[in-house]
């Protein structure tokens, strides 16, 4: 297999290298159609994208609404100074890349767990409401989920408190201790997406031929067996690709639910403070463009090397399964 | 020939994509060209009168205008009302657009440099009018331009308010003429103040009783139960109150929460002085004690950065014991408890000498877009909807007859069938806090304590040393926006007691507010000031 791809590779370089301006428009002649239904994505992401990406300048302008994104004065990288004299890059940095690696990890698994119950439900109607009832947090707000939120939590009227009490038993201060956040967030976050995941990891297992099941069956097969040799291993491709997708997403942290849930706890800050909520606090009141887009910029930057990173590793473990 | 067909094709998607892509790019540029135009021709030109001294009218024109906060369900006939009288007057119609609360940290700096169709704007100086004006997106006005296009308001305002407004030497935002006569008030109930015996407190730190009382006797209500935005600071701010004339916000920020530079607003010296500096170090450490011990007792709610009601919308429904306001936003409060018997007591928060500062006139305006197309008629009728009577009750009231209506000893009331609950435009509400406020009648449902307390605030309020500065903070915005964040972490939680020492606390502050930068802004502050003060001569 290894060999052949090599030999089929070097094969075709050669004449690719000769021609390599009509190759181009060779390869878009005889694949004219694949090419018109790329168009659209293409167009897309050039427009949303690509086009947007100019506005990396603000990050280095003193923008001016005379000026504009072209003729402002540039200041070098003066918009960048406050974020790392802040003292708090460094936390900062650290806790979205770790809050995220804890919910993806953590929406994956909950994600292919759901997916693999589900799909062993016998019973239509339960199957159905089962998945609907996990979908439907997809759909709250954070900002409702965070008035509810604060209704359990509470010190003072909390239902859980309240239950506590009940019970004779001390109630809980959660919102000035950072220990219940790191349980409470990710819990919060699988709460609201594992319903979306598992949805896309039912499909791949709708996907999976329904004979390799038969045919372990017949061989004698118990239904845990069926689900860890053939339905996790043949979800491993599909769970790849969405980690790597996901990936793409770990510096911007999920800015609603820490905005909605934290606010402007400074009790809780340093332990649940991400980039995207500390841009937010020092920048609203200053309204400053050209020192948020710096810290846009940082994000992308980084983002750029996790993903490389991530995907060599993949391309070095796995060649198939890498992005690209 | 099919082959070349084919590739075409594919070079006219190619083409298309390529067109798609210069047509954005050019589209922009095309934007920003005819945008700079209008605001660099009127910024020099001079306004363009006809012969009699009179502006030109004769094309009709739309002026399109944001304020903020949410449109009243009675804003449409209002607008039509407005619009009417306006074609009649100046030949023009307004489009009224509203910037949410929440989004104004957001959409306000978009709107402004967006370019888009907009030709006045709400301006404060507590929403962004320094940082917006250093970015270019107001019109700079000239006082030939006021005198010209708004006559009315050019003869009613004090000159002063155009020297409060200007930044880098130019005005930008045209002030209202009658800035707030309000102090902040601590609203209390009767009740609770007869059982424990307290009669007329004036201190904060004299109604500890109160608070244990209702710990004691009202399970349901919490003392101090405060939000995370207008409370949070307000109980600290009253106990620093106590020792010396404390303007609410630290210099620099003009933000409640905020922490940086100071100043007694009663030193005629007007020296400043930072966190560590006498008398405000002695005075925070004294009022972070008695928070502290109130919040350990549990008199503050453990969690004000997640509760989003004031205590003053949920005061008059036993859920707080103390409502923290300002004399103005009150009064729809007291009205509410009147209604379900509850009797208030009104506590003005005052400096020791028995003092508020006055409000600076930039505490409402209204500024001219720079990228708008017809400015001076925007500013005849802002004149018109600022200062003529029939206009500002429109603007303020809404209809007579049908939101408000006067009673036969000159007041202003609600109509027949109409209350408070179910007015379509209640007063205040629109967002047109510029108008002229003298021209106002008293309420008719106003409580006797409030009519009480609106005739002693003439006397309360005094200038401040500093009135009507306003620190330019661009040179420093990095600093401002770190001071901004330690604040958050390390501040607000000793302004609500939850601390473990608060000694230790205080100089972790003092500790970050330095890494921040507190030095460097110090030193802008006291620049800008001195020059300030030099210029009042």
């Amino acid at each position: 297999m290894k060999l052949n791809t090599n030999v089929q590779k070097g094969d075709l370089t050669k004449p690719l290298q000769k021609k390599k301006t009509w190759g181009l428009i060779k390869d878009l002649s005889t694949n004219r159609v694949l090419y018109l239904m790329f168009a659209p994505i293409a167009i897309y992401f050039i427009v949303f994208s690509y086009i947007p990406m100019t506005g990396i300048v603000m990050a280095f302008q003193s923008y001016t609404v005379k000026g504009g994104l072209f003729s402002s004065p540039w200041v070098g990288l003066d918009n960048f100074q406050y974020f790392f004299n802040s003292g708090k890059a460094w936390i900062v940095t650290r806790n979205t890349i770790v809050y995220n690696i804890i919910f993806l990890g953590c929406y994956t698994l909950f994600s292919i767990a759901a997916a693999v119950f589900i799909s062993e439900i016998q019973k239509k109607w339960y199957k159905k409401l089962s998945q609907t009832l996990m979908f439907l947090p997809y759909f709250i707000s954070w900002v409702t989920v965070s008035a509810f939120v604060y209704n359990f939590l509470n010190y003072e009227y909390g239902i859980v408190n309240k239950i506590l009490e009940h019970f004779h038993m001390e109630a809980l201060d959660i919102y000035s201790n950072s220990g219940y956040w790191y349980v409470i967030l990710p819990f919060m976050y699988v709460w609201k997406w594992v319903g979306y995941g598992s949805v896309l990891y039912l499909a791949a297992i709708v996907g999976i031929d329904q004979e390799i099941y038969e045919a372990a069956t017949i061989d004698g097969a118990t239904r845990f067996q069926k689900i860890t040799r053939i339905t996790l291993p043949l979800l491993k491709p599909t769970m790849v690709i969405l980690l790597l997708l996901g990936l793409g997403r770990i510096m911007r942290g999920e800015f609603d639910m820490f905005y909605q849930l934290i606010g402007n706890n400074g009790l809780l800050m340093d332990a649940t403070d991400i980039i995207d909520t500390l841009a937010f606090r020092s920048l609203m009141g200053t309204a400053d463009f050209g020192m948020a887009s710096s810290v846009g910029l940082y994000q992308s930057v980084l983002t750029l090397i996790i993903i490389l990173t991530a995907n060599w590793l993949v391309r070095k473990y796995d060649r198939d399964q890498a992005l690209f | 020939m099919k082959a070349f067909r084919k590739s075409s094709l594919s070079v006219l998607v190619l083409v298309v994509m390529f067109v798609l892509v210069l047509a954005a790019c050019s589209g922009n540029n095309a934007k920003d060209t005819s945008s700079n135009t209008p605001a660099s021709t009127n910024g020099s030109t001079e306004p363009a009168l006809t012969d009699e001294g009179k502006p030109d009218n004769s094309k009709e024109v739309k002026i399109v205008g944001y304020v903020l906060g949410e449109a009243p369900k009675g804003m449409p006939d209002v607008l039509a009302a407005l619009n009417e009288k306006l074609k009649k007057d100046i030949n023009a119609t307004v489009e009224l657009n509203y910037i949410g609360w929440g989004d104004v940290g957001s959409k306000y700096p978009l709107v402004l440099a967006s370019g888009q169709d907009v030709d006045f704007v709400f301006a404060a100086d507590w929403n962004f009018y320094v940082s917006e004006a250093n970015k270019g997106s107001f019109l700079p006005l000239e006082e030939n331009m006021l005198k010209s296009f708004m006559p009315k308001y050019y003869a009613k305002q004090d000159p002063a308010a155009y020297k409060a407004a200007e930044v880098n030497g130019k005005q930008y935002m045209i002030p209202t003429t009658t800035p707030d006569r309000k102090v902040g008030v601590v609203v209390l109930r009767q009740d609770i103040l007869d059982q424990v015996g307290l009669t007329n407190p004036t201190k904060m730190s004299e109604l500890e009783p109160y608070f244990a009382a209702i710990k004691k006797d009202y399970p349901d209500m919490t003392p101090l139960n405060l939000d995370s935005q207008y409370d949070l600071p307000a109980p600290f701010g009253a106990l620093v109150q106590e020792k010396f004339a404390y303007p609410g916000a630290p210099h620099d920020s003009g933000d409640p929460s905020g922490v940086g530079v100071y100043t007694d607003q009663e030193d005629a010296s007007g020296k400043i002085l930072s966190i560590t500096d006498e008398p405000i170090q002695g005075s925070f450490k004294y009022a972070a004690e008695t928070m502290k011990k109130w919040y350990d007792a549990g008199y503050v709610n453990k969690n004000p950065y997640s509760n989003k009601i004031r205590s003053k919308d949920n005061f008059c429904e036993g859920k707080s014991g103390v409502a923290f306001a300002n004399s103005i936003d009150v009064q729809s409060m007291l009205a509410s408890c009147q209604d379900k018997g509850i009797e208030t007591y009104i506590m003005p928060v005052l400096s020791p000498s028995g003092h508020a500062p006055s409000n600076s006139w930039l505490n409402n305006g209204v500024a001219i877009a720079a990228n708008s197309k017809n400015p001076d008629r925007a500013l005849q009728a802002l004149d018109l909807i600022m200062q003529d009577e029939s206009y500002v009750y429109l603007m303020y009231y809404g209809i007579e007859g049908k939101n408000y209506a006067i009673t036969a000893d000159d007041k202003l009331t609600l109509p027949e069938g109409v209350t408070s609950e179910n007015n379509s435009y209640p007063a205040d509400a629109a967002g047109f806090w510029f108008v002229d406020k003298d021209l106002f009648k008293p309420n008719a449902d106003w409580t006797d304590a409030y009519v009480e307390l609106n005739k002693q605030i003439k006397d309360y309020l005094l200038p401040a040393t500093y009135l009507g500065f306003t620190f330019n903070s661009e040179s420093v915005k990095s600093e401002i926006a770190n001071l901004k964040n330690v604040s958050s972490q390390y501040f607000l939680p000793i302004a609500i007691g939850a601390v473990k020492d608060v000694n230790q606390s205080f100089d972790t502050l003092v500790s970050k507010m330095n890494a921040a930068g507190i030095d460097k802004v110090k030193n802008e502050v006291e620049t800008q000031a001195a020059a300030f003060l030099a210029n009042k001569g």
